[in-house]
Protein backbone atom coordinates (compact mmCIF):
# COMPACT_ATOMS: atom_id res chain seq x y z
CA UNK A 1 0.00 0.00 0.00
CA UNK A 2 2.68 2.63 1.25
CA UNK A 3 5.25 2.37 -2.34
CA UNK A 4 7.85 5.18 -2.50
CA UNK A 5 5.14 7.29 -5.23
CA UNK A 6 2.57 7.66 -1.77
CA UNK A 7 5.59 8.41 -0.13
CA UNK A 8 6.34 11.49 -2.40
CA UNK A 9 3.18 12.30 -2.17
CA UNK A 10 2.96 12.62 1.41
CA UNK A 11 6.02 14.87 1.50
CA UNK A 12 4.36 17.39 -0.84
CA UNK A 13 1.49 17.17 1.44
CA UNK A 14 3.73 18.03 4.03
CA UNK A 15 6.05 20.39 2.47
CA UNK A 16 2.73 23.07 1.17
CA UNK A 17 1.29 22.26 4.85
CA UNK A 18 4.55 24.03 6.40
CA UNK A 19 4.44 26.54 3.37
CA UNK A 20 0.71 27.74 4.32
CA UNK A 21 1.38 27.29 8.11
CA UNK A 22 4.27 29.54 7.58
CA UNK A 23 3.36 32.52 5.32
CA UNK A 24 0.92 33.98 7.76
CA UNK A 25 3.72 34.42 10.17
CA UNK A 26 5.98 35.47 7.53
CA UNK A 27 3.34 38.17 6.39
CA UNK A 28 2.73 39.04 10.26
CA UNK A 29 6.49 39.21 10.55
CA UNK A 30 6.87 42.09 7.22
CA UNK A 31 3.58 43.81 8.88
CA UNK A 32 5.64 44.21 11.99
CA UNK A 33 8.71 45.33 9.99
CA UNK A 34 6.31 47.81 7.67
CA UNK A 35 6.34 51.54 9.26
CA UNK A 36 3.35 53.32 10.41
CA UNK A 37 0.63 54.22 7.84
CA UNK A 38 0.61 57.92 8.74
CA UNK A 39 4.33 58.00 8.27
CA UNK A 40 4.97 56.53 4.73
CA UNK A 41 5.79 59.13 2.75
CA UNK A 42 6.55 61.97 5.11
CA UNK A 43 9.12 60.07 6.54
CA UNK A 44 12.61 58.44 4.91
CA UNK A 45 12.32 55.23 4.87
CA UNK A 46 15.24 54.19 7.68
CA UNK A 47 13.10 57.14 10.03
CA UNK A 48 10.29 55.62 9.09
CA UNK A 49 10.69 52.22 10.70
CA UNK A 50 12.91 53.53 13.94
CA UNK A 51 9.80 56.23 14.64
CA UNK A 52 7.73 53.13 14.19
CA UNK A 53 9.55 50.88 16.38
CA UNK A 54 9.23 53.28 19.26
CA UNK A 55 5.56 54.14 18.42
CA UNK A 56 4.74 50.18 18.59
CA UNK A 57 6.76 49.94 21.89
CA UNK A 58 4.64 52.97 23.28
CA UNK A 59 1.82 51.30 22.24
CA UNK A 60 2.82 47.90 23.99
CA UNK A 61 3.43 50.10 27.24
CA UNK A 62 0.13 51.26 27.31
CA UNK A 63 1.61 54.98 26.87
CA UNK A 64 -0.15 57.31 24.05
CA UNK A 65 1.68 56.59 21.10
CA UNK A 66 0.01 59.68 18.88
CA UNK A 67 1.87 62.35 20.33
CA UNK A 68 5.39 60.53 19.05
CA UNK A 69 4.01 60.09 15.38
CA UNK A 70 2.79 64.01 15.74
CA UNK A 71 6.78 65.07 16.70
CA UNK A 72 8.23 62.92 13.88
CA UNK A 73 6.07 64.46 11.60
CA UNK A 74 6.59 68.15 12.82
CA UNK A 75 10.01 67.31 12.40
CA UNK A 76 9.80 66.21 8.70
CA UNK A 77 7.07 69.48 8.29
CA UNK A 78 10.91 71.64 9.51
CA UNK A 79 13.28 69.92 7.68
CA UNK A 80 14.94 68.14 10.58
CA UNK A 81 18.04 65.85 10.15
CA UNK A 82 16.90 62.45 10.53
CA UNK A 83 18.74 62.25 13.91
CA UNK A 84 16.81 64.52 15.18
CA UNK A 85 13.58 63.64 14.32
CA UNK A 86 14.69 60.19 15.92
CA UNK A 87 16.12 61.91 18.94
CA UNK A 88 13.08 63.71 19.47
CA UNK A 89 10.56 61.15 19.25
CA UNK A 90 12.94 58.64 21.68
CA UNK A 91 13.21 61.46 24.48
CA UNK A 92 9.40 62.39 23.81
CA UNK A 93 8.86 58.66 25.04
CA UNK A 94 10.99 58.86 27.88
CA UNK A 95 8.89 61.50 29.26
CA UNK A 96 5.57 60.31 28.57
CA UNK A 97 6.83 57.58 30.68
CA UNK A 98 8.28 59.29 33.87
CA UNK A 99 4.98 61.84 33.18
CA UNK A 100 2.91 58.59 33.08
CA UNK A 101 4.90 57.28 36.48
CA UNK A 102 4.28 60.58 38.36
CA UNK A 103 0.60 60.86 37.71
CA UNK A 104 -0.89 57.19 37.57
CA UNK A 105 -2.26 54.68 35.65
CA UNK A 106 -5.18 55.90 35.15
CA UNK A 107 -4.57 59.39 33.80
CA UNK A 108 -5.40 60.20 30.51
CA UNK A 109 -3.77 60.10 27.64
CA UNK A 110 -3.94 63.99 27.11
CA UNK A 111 -2.82 64.61 30.84
CA UNK A 112 0.26 61.96 30.33
CA UNK A 113 0.90 64.78 27.08
CA UNK A 114 0.26 67.19 29.34
CA UNK A 115 2.78 65.74 31.96
CA UNK A 116 5.61 65.43 29.32
CA UNK A 117 5.35 69.12 28.39
CA UNK A 118 5.48 70.28 31.72
CA UNK A 119 8.41 67.59 32.95
CA UNK A 120 10.30 68.85 29.66
CA UNK A 121 9.58 72.63 31.41
CA UNK A 122 11.12 72.50 34.69
CA UNK A 123 8.43 70.38 36.52
CA UNK A 124 9.44 67.95 39.41
CA UNK A 125 7.73 64.61 39.18
CA UNK A 126 6.48 65.30 42.73
CA UNK A 127 5.01 68.09 42.04
CA UNK A 128 2.96 66.35 39.18
CA UNK A 129 2.22 63.87 41.73
CA UNK A 130 0.89 66.54 44.00
CA UNK A 131 -1.34 67.76 41.50
CA UNK A 132 -3.13 64.77 40.59
CA UNK A 133 -3.77 63.96 44.57
CA UNK A 134 -5.42 68.00 44.45
CA UNK A 135 -7.60 66.34 41.41
CA UNK A 136 -7.99 62.72 41.44
CA UNK A 137 -10.82 63.01 39.27
CA UNK A 138 -10.85 66.22 37.49
CA UNK A 139 -8.50 66.96 34.67
CA UNK A 140 -5.00 67.99 35.52
CA UNK A 141 -3.90 69.46 31.39
CA UNK A 142 -5.06 73.06 32.09
CA UNK A 143 -2.97 73.31 35.40
CA UNK A 144 0.04 71.97 33.63
CA UNK A 145 -0.37 74.00 30.52
CA UNK A 146 -0.65 77.13 32.19
CA UNK A 147 2.58 75.83 34.41
CA UNK A 148 4.65 75.48 31.05
CA UNK A 149 3.27 78.79 29.93
CA UNK A 150 4.49 80.28 33.11
CA UNK A 151 7.99 78.88 32.58
CA UNK A 152 8.39 79.56 29.08
CA UNK A 153 7.95 83.15 29.97
CA UNK A 154 10.60 83.12 32.22
CA UNK A 155 8.82 82.03 35.78
CA UNK A 156 10.86 80.22 38.04
CA UNK A 157 10.02 76.41 37.84
CA UNK A 158 9.62 76.64 41.45
CA UNK A 159 7.36 79.60 41.64
CA UNK A 160 5.18 78.59 38.31
CA UNK A 161 4.54 75.31 40.57
CA UNK A 162 3.78 77.10 43.51
CA UNK A 163 1.10 79.42 42.07
CA UNK A 164 -0.61 76.71 40.12
CA UNK A 165 -0.39 73.90 43.04
CA UNK A 166 -1.89 76.88 45.48
CA UNK A 167 -4.86 77.99 43.65
CA UNK A 168 -5.55 74.44 42.92
CA UNK A 169 -5.41 73.39 46.38
CA UNK A 170 -7.67 76.45 47.13
CA UNK A 171 -10.15 74.67 44.79
CA UNK A 172 -9.42 76.84 41.38
CA UNK A 173 -11.22 75.74 38.47
CA UNK A 174 -9.73 75.69 35.00
CA UNK A 175 -11.32 78.80 33.84
CA UNK A 176 -9.60 80.62 36.71
CA UNK A 177 -6.36 79.24 35.79
CA UNK A 178 -6.84 80.56 32.05
CA UNK A 179 -8.06 83.53 33.21
CA UNK A 180 -4.37 84.00 35.39
CA UNK A 181 -2.06 82.91 32.56
CA UNK A 182 -4.05 85.68 30.66
CA UNK A 183 -3.22 88.28 33.10
CA UNK A 184 0.46 87.36 34.20
CA UNK A 185 0.47 87.26 30.27
CA UNK A 186 -0.74 90.80 29.68
CA UNK A 187 1.27 92.10 33.18
CA UNK A 188 4.74 90.76 31.06
CA UNK A 189 4.12 91.94 28.21
CA UNK A 190 3.47 95.20 29.68
CA UNK A 191 7.09 95.08 31.52
CA UNK A 192 6.06 93.39 34.82
CA UNK A 193 9.13 91.20 35.74
CA UNK A 194 7.50 87.64 35.33
CA UNK A 195 7.99 86.95 38.95
CA UNK A 196 6.21 90.15 39.85
CA UNK A 197 3.28 89.16 37.64
CA UNK A 198 2.76 85.61 39.02
CA UNK A 199 2.69 86.77 42.64
CA UNK A 200 0.62 89.87 41.93
CA UNK A 201 -1.88 87.61 39.74
CA UNK A 202 -1.66 84.72 42.22
CA UNK A 203 -2.80 86.88 45.14
CA UNK A 204 -5.52 88.29 43.30
CA UNK A 205 -6.53 85.16 42.25
CA UNK A 206 -6.60 83.56 45.63
CA UNK A 207 -8.80 86.79 47.17
CA UNK A 208 -11.15 86.29 43.96
CA UNK A 209 -11.68 82.55 45.17
CA UNK A 210 -11.92 83.37 48.27
CA UNK A 211 -14.59 85.84 47.70
CA UNK A 212 -16.51 82.88 45.75
CA UNK A 213 -16.16 80.44 48.21
CA UNK A 214 -16.95 83.77 51.41
CA UNK A 215 -13.57 82.73 53.01
CA UNK A 216 -10.35 84.70 53.52
CA UNK A 217 -7.24 84.62 52.67
CA UNK A 218 -4.24 84.22 54.34
CA UNK A 219 -2.26 87.54 54.60
CA UNK A 220 0.99 88.48 54.49
CA UNK A 221 4.27 87.96 51.65
CA UNK A 222 4.61 88.72 48.54
CA UNK A 223 4.99 85.04 46.54
CA UNK A 224 2.96 83.49 45.59
CA UNK A 225 3.40 81.31 48.52
CA UNK A 226 1.08 83.76 50.02
CA UNK A 227 -2.11 83.25 48.08
CA UNK A 228 -2.93 80.13 50.35
CA UNK A 229 -6.30 79.97 51.00
CA UNK A 230 -7.34 77.99 54.54
CA UNK B 1 -80.73 116.97 3.03
CA UNK B 2 -80.34 113.14 2.54
CA UNK B 3 -81.85 113.51 -0.08
CA UNK B 4 -79.61 116.02 -2.08
CA UNK B 5 -76.69 114.50 -0.90
CA UNK B 6 -78.24 111.08 -2.36
CA UNK B 7 -79.49 112.88 -5.40
CA UNK B 8 -75.77 114.69 -6.05
CA UNK B 9 -73.79 111.56 -5.65
CA UNK B 10 -75.90 109.84 -8.96
CA UNK B 11 -75.18 112.93 -10.72
CA UNK B 12 -71.23 112.37 -10.07
CA UNK B 13 -71.29 108.45 -10.71
CA UNK B 14 -73.43 109.21 -13.88
CA UNK B 15 -70.94 111.75 -14.81
CA UNK B 16 -67.83 109.34 -13.80
CA UNK B 17 -69.67 106.07 -16.40
CA UNK B 18 -69.79 108.79 -18.92
CA UNK B 19 -65.44 109.55 -19.95
CA UNK B 20 -65.04 108.72 -23.34
CA UNK B 21 -63.47 105.33 -23.87
CA UNK B 22 -60.14 105.25 -25.15
CA UNK B 23 -59.28 105.01 -29.12
CA UNK B 24 -59.19 102.24 -30.98
CA UNK B 25 -55.63 102.63 -32.48
CA UNK B 26 -53.98 103.99 -28.76
CA UNK B 27 -55.37 101.04 -27.24
CA UNK B 28 -53.50 98.82 -30.16
CA UNK B 29 -50.46 100.82 -29.74
CA UNK B 30 -50.43 100.21 -25.60
CA UNK B 31 -51.17 96.49 -25.99
CA UNK B 32 -47.92 95.74 -28.50
CA UNK B 33 -45.84 97.90 -26.21
CA UNK B 34 -46.55 95.61 -22.99
CA UNK B 35 -46.44 92.77 -25.69
CA UNK B 36 -43.29 93.36 -26.16
CA UNK B 37 -42.01 94.42 -22.90
CA UNK B 38 -40.25 90.92 -21.58
CA UNK B 39 -41.87 89.43 -18.11
CA UNK B 40 -40.09 90.22 -15.21
CA UNK B 41 -37.30 87.49 -14.18
CA UNK B 42 -36.33 85.92 -10.74
CA UNK B 43 -32.61 86.94 -11.31
CA UNK B 44 -33.25 90.57 -11.95
CA UNK B 45 -35.47 90.71 -8.80
CA UNK B 46 -33.03 88.69 -6.98
CA UNK B 47 -29.94 91.19 -8.36
CA UNK B 48 -32.48 93.87 -7.85
CA UNK B 49 -30.47 95.34 -5.00
CA UNK B 50 -27.35 95.35 -6.40
CA UNK B 51 -28.47 97.26 -9.47
CA UNK B 52 -30.74 99.66 -7.65
CA UNK B 53 -29.81 102.95 -5.74
CA UNK B 54 -28.22 102.72 -2.62
CA UNK B 55 -26.24 105.50 -0.49
CA UNK B 56 -22.48 104.69 -1.41
CA UNK B 57 -19.87 105.06 1.76
CA UNK B 58 -16.99 106.82 1.16
CA UNK B 59 -13.63 104.79 0.87
CA UNK B 60 -12.92 106.21 5.04
CA UNK B 61 -16.18 104.33 5.87
CA UNK B 62 -15.94 101.40 4.24
CA UNK B 63 -12.01 101.08 5.82
CA UNK B 64 -13.72 101.39 9.14
CA UNK B 65 -16.36 98.48 8.61
CA UNK B 66 -13.61 96.56 7.52
CA UNK B 67 -11.19 97.03 10.50
CA UNK B 68 -14.53 96.65 12.41
CA UNK B 69 -15.10 93.46 11.36
CA UNK B 70 -11.95 92.41 11.77
CA UNK B 71 -12.11 93.28 15.13
CA UNK B 72 -15.48 91.61 16.15
CA UNK B 73 -13.38 88.60 14.51
CA UNK B 74 -10.50 88.64 16.60
CA UNK B 75 -12.48 89.63 19.87
CA UNK B 76 -14.98 86.74 19.18
CA UNK B 77 -12.44 83.91 18.02
CA UNK B 78 -11.49 81.40 20.08
CA UNK B 79 -8.00 81.53 19.08
CA UNK B 80 -7.26 84.92 20.82
CA UNK B 81 -9.42 84.56 23.84
CA UNK B 82 -8.78 82.47 26.59
CA UNK B 83 -7.14 78.96 25.55
CA UNK B 84 -9.25 78.74 22.04
CA UNK B 85 -12.01 76.55 23.21
CA UNK B 86 -14.96 75.52 21.25
CA UNK B 87 -17.04 77.28 19.19
CA UNK B 88 -19.42 75.49 17.47
CA UNK B 89 -19.85 71.44 17.37
CA UNK B 90 -19.38 69.44 14.30
CA UNK B 91 -19.39 66.18 13.26
CA UNK B 92 -16.78 63.88 12.72
CA UNK B 93 -14.90 64.08 9.18
CA UNK B 94 -16.14 67.50 8.28
CA UNK B 95 -13.86 69.09 5.65
CA UNK B 96 -12.36 71.61 6.63
CA UNK B 97 -11.69 75.04 5.44
CA UNK B 98 -9.47 75.17 1.93
CA UNK B 99 -10.76 71.23 1.63
CA UNK B 100 -8.68 69.29 3.86
CA UNK B 101 -9.79 66.54 6.49
CA UNK B 102 -8.79 66.38 9.95
CA UNK B 103 -8.65 62.59 10.77
CA UNK B 104 -11.87 62.40 13.48
CA UNK B 105 -11.39 61.62 17.14
CA UNK B 106 -14.34 60.33 17.40
CA UNK B 107 -17.57 60.70 16.77
CA UNK B 108 -19.14 63.96 18.09
CA UNK B 109 -15.71 64.59 19.55
CA UNK B 110 -14.48 67.22 17.52
CA UNK B 111 -15.18 71.25 17.99
CA UNK B 112 -14.68 73.76 15.06
CA UNK B 113 -12.08 76.52 16.15
CA UNK B 114 -10.98 79.27 14.39
CA UNK B 115 -7.42 80.51 14.39
CA UNK B 116 -7.08 83.84 14.07
CA UNK B 117 -3.13 85.87 13.11
CA UNK B 118 -2.81 89.48 12.58
CA UNK B 119 0.21 89.22 9.71
CA UNK B 120 -0.12 92.55 7.58
CA UNK B 121 3.13 91.52 5.38
CA UNK B 122 2.32 88.08 4.90
CA UNK B 123 1.37 86.64 1.67
CA UNK B 124 0.08 83.28 2.28
CA UNK B 125 -0.32 81.76 5.98
CA UNK B 126 -1.72 78.47 6.90
CA UNK B 127 -2.01 76.64 10.56
CA UNK B 128 -0.15 72.98 11.00
CA UNK B 129 -0.92 71.27 14.37
CA UNK B 130 -0.97 67.73 15.48
CA UNK B 131 -4.29 68.12 14.28
CA UNK B 132 -3.57 68.25 10.76
CA UNK B 133 -0.25 66.39 10.47
CA UNK B 134 1.81 69.29 10.53
CA UNK B 135 1.54 69.84 6.72
CA UNK B 136 1.71 73.21 5.93
CA UNK B 137 -0.93 73.12 3.00
CA UNK B 138 -3.53 71.56 5.21
CA UNK B 139 -5.18 74.37 6.48
CA UNK B 140 -4.68 77.43 4.81
CA UNK B 141 -5.90 80.55 6.02
CA UNK B 142 -7.95 82.98 4.29
CA UNK B 143 -7.53 86.87 4.37
CA UNK B 144 -9.93 89.44 5.55
CA UNK B 145 -7.77 92.79 5.63
CA UNK B 146 -4.53 92.30 7.70
CA UNK B 147 -5.69 89.24 9.74
CA UNK B 148 -5.88 85.68 8.11
CA UNK B 149 -8.42 83.02 9.47
CA UNK B 150 -9.25 79.54 9.09
CA UNK B 151 -11.74 77.02 10.96
CA UNK B 152 -10.68 73.70 11.89
CA UNK B 153 -12.39 70.87 13.17
CA UNK B 154 -10.46 69.76 16.27
CA UNK B 155 -10.97 66.77 18.33
CA UNK B 156 -10.97 67.42 22.47
CA UNK B 157 -8.24 67.21 24.37
CA UNK B 158 -4.85 69.08 24.33
CA UNK B 159 -3.00 70.02 20.82
CA UNK B 160 0.08 71.99 19.71
CA UNK B 161 0.29 74.26 16.49
CA UNK B 162 2.01 76.74 14.94
CA UNK B 163 1.16 79.24 12.00
CA UNK B 164 3.64 78.96 8.62
CA UNK B 165 3.63 82.60 7.60
CA UNK B 166 4.63 82.28 3.24
CA UNK B 167 5.50 78.30 3.74
CA UNK B 168 8.82 79.06 5.41
CA UNK B 169 8.73 81.28 8.64
CA UNK B 170 6.95 79.47 11.81
CA UNK B 171 4.82 81.74 14.52
CA UNK B 172 3.61 81.09 17.58
CA UNK B 173 -0.36 82.34 18.24
CA UNK B 174 0.83 85.34 20.12
CA UNK B 175 -2.63 84.96 22.13
CA UNK B 176 -2.31 81.54 23.41
CA UNK B 177 -0.15 79.84 25.95
CA UNK B 178 2.98 78.27 24.67
CA UNK B 179 4.61 75.16 25.22
CA UNK B 180 8.27 74.38 26.15
CA UNK B 181 10.92 74.69 23.43
CA UNK B 182 11.13 71.56 21.25
CA UNK B 183 13.79 69.51 20.41
CA UNK B 184 13.18 71.30 16.99
CA UNK B 185 13.93 74.70 18.58
CA UNK B 186 10.58 75.78 18.74
CA UNK B 187 7.56 77.16 20.78
CA UNK B 188 4.76 75.49 19.86
CA UNK B 189 1.34 77.14 21.31
CA UNK B 190 -1.06 74.96 22.88
CA UNK B 191 -4.75 74.60 23.20
CA UNK B 192 -7.23 72.48 24.89
CA UNK B 193 -10.21 71.81 23.05
CA UNK B 194 -13.09 71.20 26.17
CA UNK B 195 -15.01 68.10 25.35
CA UNK B 196 -18.13 66.54 26.98
CA UNK B 197 -15.93 64.21 29.34
CA UNK B 198 -13.14 66.85 29.76
CA UNK B 199 -13.24 69.44 32.82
Amino acid sequence: MNGPGSRGRGGAALLVGLVLTLAPLGASARAAEAPDPALAGRLEPGVAAEVTRAVRAARAAGLPDEPLISTALEGASRGATPDRIVRAVRRLAGELERARAALGGRSRPEEIVAGASALRAGIATATLGQLRALRPAESVVVPLVVYGDFVVRRVPPERAASAVLDLTRAGARDEDLIRLRERVAQDIGAGATPVDAVALRTRGAALELAARQGATPASGGSGPGAARVP
Amino acid sequence: MAEIEDRLAAYFAAEYRRSPAPAAAARARLVGRLASVPPPRRRARAFAWLLGPRVVLSPLAGACAALALVAIGVAVSPTLRDTLRVALPRPASTPAAGGTRVPAGGAGSERLVQFVLVAPGASRVGVVGDFNGWDPLGSPMRRIGDAWTVAVPVSRGRHVYAFVVDGTRWVSDPAAPLAPEDEFGFRKSVMVVAGADST
